[in-house]
């Protein structure tokens, strides 16, 4: 699933450690999200969207509905 | 942003360590069911023999709580390699062992240490199949 993660987090001038501290997970899930190999649960979207003060469509584009 | 804190990392690294003092402990207790009558006790001592059974039995309840307790502190992603990696483990001696028990009635293959061997093909098949998950979303 295709996400604006990497863009959000750099705008934030943070690295994938610190995001993956504040997500309270590994940097490997951070890192494997932004890449699109694996996609986060409905509680982990949530957070990343709390987190970033965004709604989850804003982070996380689904791409059934753009086509 | 505030300094990470190594929350998860924390978490993990405690929870992993715990799971290795079970582990040790209960190899321990293995080595003291399997050596105690040739070297502690007299053979065909009962007692002793069923203690450290018991020994070895509660040692491995509590492995299992500490392996469940680190399958919990681990993220999503963790978990789901870590499942991929069991389902893989499960199926193997299944795939392997109903065709190894066939060639053991034949007469074909060894049926001493059947069991060391099923336990050494899926620690093998865990390890590979775990760090191959692992590298997959690196």
């Amino acid at each position: 699933m295709k996400n604006r993660l990497k863009v959000l987090r750099a705008e934030r001038d943070w690295t994938q450690a610190q995001l993956a501290e504040a997500l309270d997970v590994s940097r490997q899930t951070i890192n494997a999200i932004e890449t699109g190999k694996f996609d986060p649960s409905l509680t982990l979207a949530f957070r990343a969207a709390r987190l970033f003060g965004l709604a989850i469509e804003d982070i996380f584009l689904d791409e059934e509905r753009r086509e | 942003m505030k300094t990470p804190n190594k929350r998860y990392e924390s978490r993990v690294a405690k929870s992993t360590l715990k799971l290795c003092y079970w582990s040790v402990a209960w190899v321990l207790a293995i080595a003291l069911l399997a050596l105690g009558e040739d070297f502690l006790w007299e053979d065909a001592s009962t007692v002793p023999t069923v203690i450290a059974f018991a020994i070895a039995v509660l040692v491995g309840i509590g492995m299992v709580i500490a392996y469940k307790n680190y399958v919990t502190a681990l993220d999503e992603l963790q978990k789901k390699v870590l499942l991929e990696a069991m389902s893989i483990t499960l199926g193997v001696p299944l795939a392997v062992g109903g065709p190894y028990s066939i060639m053991v009635e034949h007469g074909v293959a060894p049926s001493e240490k059947w069991f060391a061997y099923l336990i050494i093909l899926m620690s093998l098949t865990f390890f590979a199949s775990f760090f191959a998950g692992m590298r997959r979303y690196k």
